[in-house]
């Protein structure tokens, strides 16, 4: 009797490491910004979206920003104590992805009437996200740093959001004293607020 | 207090970081200042969106990490991963099809290719040209002429049909039957005898039509001709008739309009359901009532009944044409009268038959 000598391929090494987690334990390491959680999520659902994206007339880069998106949407939402997820992950990201893609088909002028649909999703009103706050927002943000150059940008991130004393900073960026860094900080501040609110309003 | 110290102190508050007297200071200001609680709020909101957006820079760069590693391990995330096996589970009969599909097509093309040249001379013999062949004449001439040694004498090729279109002496054919011609004669042998030789006046490739004129000194012109054309389109399912010499003595041939257009959609044609043969070609087609609407020029090889013929319509443009291209020295004038309109059938033919001849053509012997 012969028998073939193939080699059996070893089984998936990622998808049995999500399955390890349960729903919970994934809710529970993303708000606590657990970032191997946020990978395994990640990972896990963005074939679903890429293919809905993809069968709605989108293309690879499009499932891209909508899905990480989504992701923010879902991962800000954990963040915020009050908010209670009464679904899935998958049909929550789904529903996301789903509304926003709406969104931007009807921005293009797109969009005839009918979605093809792969999964159940909840039918999110127009505002219920905050998406378009946030777009706006960030985006005001994003634009106000790029104005604002560097040092500037530097140093109010370092400060703000590193949470590096002014002592250090004076020292990393060559100011003579921390109350030069000082001074230089709060005229950068004060561009970057002037800025941002140009755009925002 | 300046302005960056105020700031400062803002900042000191929103961190928390404000104790005793100066937090209680601050605190009454917020109250009693509407002005101040909105500029420490919109700072606030100010300071928030900065770290919002930082995080969600950070979040991304991740995401983006991520999204790399994916895009690395694209098979197995599609093979392996449990909402793309479901995906699999799904598509996969859809996919195969399209898959052997493209596999066949491929095959398909590669075939074709190769048999590309063998089709195109399949298609060339798809249909056959109505002249009959006499190849057992043609090889007895030829033994007999290498018995003689008399190699450039014109050899006795094939027949076809010819009718006339002009009182003063031109006769209408096909091009295919006359384009190697050397000598060409023409017989009607019904009522009495008649034979000319005849030169191509004119010949049309693309048509597949010719004019021929009769050269012969005894021709004295024919009697006002009993037929005339009907240019306008024939409707499907008219009933027409030919008459021709596909042998030695003359042959009718009944059918209808079987379709508009002709071999594999060309215009210029009718189908007709009328069986023909090798010798039909150049004979007139007639409706019903005795009006010539076209000339027989070939039939489908690979498709029962189905003959073609040229239509009236391009007999006359051909026609007008020769006033541009080569004015003929006796103008050629097509009939203008029906004499046979009332006429039952073998009235109309024996009227007509006198007009139809058979065409010899002698070509030069092919080495």
């Amino acid at each position: 009797m012969a028998k073939f000598l193939l080699q059996s391929t070893p089984k998936s090494f990622m998808s049995h490491q999500a399955l390890q987690y349960s729903e919970t334990d994934i809710i529970a390491g993303l708000r606590q910004g657990d970032s191997k959680v946020l990978e395994i999520v990640y990972k896990q659902h963005y074939p679903t979206i890429l293919h809905f994206i993809i069968q709605n007339n989108g293309t690879d880069q499009d499932a891209k920003d909508l899905y990480q998106e989504a992701i923010l949407v879902l991962y800000e939402k954990l963040k915020q104590e009050n908010f209670l997820l009464t679904c899935q992950i998958k049909t929550f990201v789904y529903s996301v992805c789903r509304r926003l893609w709406l969104k931007r088909l009807r921005e293009k002028g797109r969009y005839y009437g009918k979605i093809e649909d792969f999964e159940s999703f909840i039918p999110f009103e127009e505002d219920e996200l905050n998406v378009e706050e946030g777009e706006h927002k960030y985006g005001a943000m994003t634009q106000a740093l790029d104005m604002i150059g560097e040092p500037c940008r530097t140093l109010l991130k370092d400060f703000y959001i590193e949470n590096l004393s002014m002592q250090d900073i004076s020292e990393k960026m060559g100011y003579t004293n921390a109350d030069n860094a000082k001074n230089q900080k709060y005229k950068c501040l004060m561009r970057l607020k002037k800025l941002f609110f140009e755009k925002y309003k | 207090m300046n302005l960056q110290q105020r700031y400062e102190w803002i900042e000191n508050y929103l961190k928390g970081n404000l104790e005793g007297d100066s937090l209680l200071q601050f605190q009454e200001k917020l109250q009693n200042e509407p002005l101040f609680a909105e500029e420490v709020e919109q700072h606030r909101f100010f300071l928030e969106t900065l770290n919002q957006h930082a995080e969600r820079e950070r979040l991304k760069a991740q995401m983006n990490v991520f999204h790399k590693d994916l895009e690395k391990h694209k098979a197995w995330v599609f093979y392996k991963h449990p909402i793309v096996q479901t995906f699999w589970k799904k598509h996969f009969p859809t996919m195969a099809v399209a898959a052997s599909v493209a596999i066949i097509t491929a095959i398909g093309v590669l075939w074709n290719a190769r048999n590309l040249n063998n089709l195109e001379s399949q298609q060339i013999s798809y249909f056959q040209s109505l002249k009959k062949d006499l190849d057992a004449v043609k090889r007895r001439q030829s033994s007999l002429e290498e018995q003689n040694e008399k190699q450039d004498e014109p050899v006795f090729d094939h027949t076809a049909t010819a009718f006339v279109i002009s009182q003063n002496g031109y006769l209408l054919t096909n091009y295919h039957a006359v384009k190697d011609a050397t000598a060409i004669y023409a017989e009607a042998k019904q009522d009495s005898l008649q034979k000319y030789k005849t030169v191509v006046f004119y010949k049309d490739e693309q048509r597949d039509l010719a004019i021929l004129q009769i050269t012969d000194d005894k021709f004295k012109g024919f009697n006002p001709l009993p037929y005339m054309f009907r240019y306008e389109p024939v409707d499907l399912g008219e009933e027409v008739f030919t008459l021709a010499y596909p042998r030695e003595d003359l042959v009718y041939g009944k059918g209808e309009i079987a379709s508009r257009t002709g071999f594999e959609g060309d215009s210029l044609e009718y189908q007709v359901s009328i069986p023909v043969n090798p010798g039909n070609s150049g004979g007139p087609l007639l409706d019903d009532k005795g009006f010539l609407v076209g000339i027989i020029n070939r039939k489908h090889t690979k498709q029962e009944g189905a003959a073609f013929a040229i239509k009236a319509k391009y007999i006359k443009a051909l026609v007008d044409s020769l006033e541009v291209h080569q004015k003929p020295e006796k103008p050629i004038i097509l009939p203008k009268q029906s004499r046979i309109l009332a006429l039952k059938r073998p009235q109309q033919i024996k009227a007509i038959q006198n007009y139809i001849f058979e065409l010899k053509v002698y070509g030069k012997e092919k080495k």
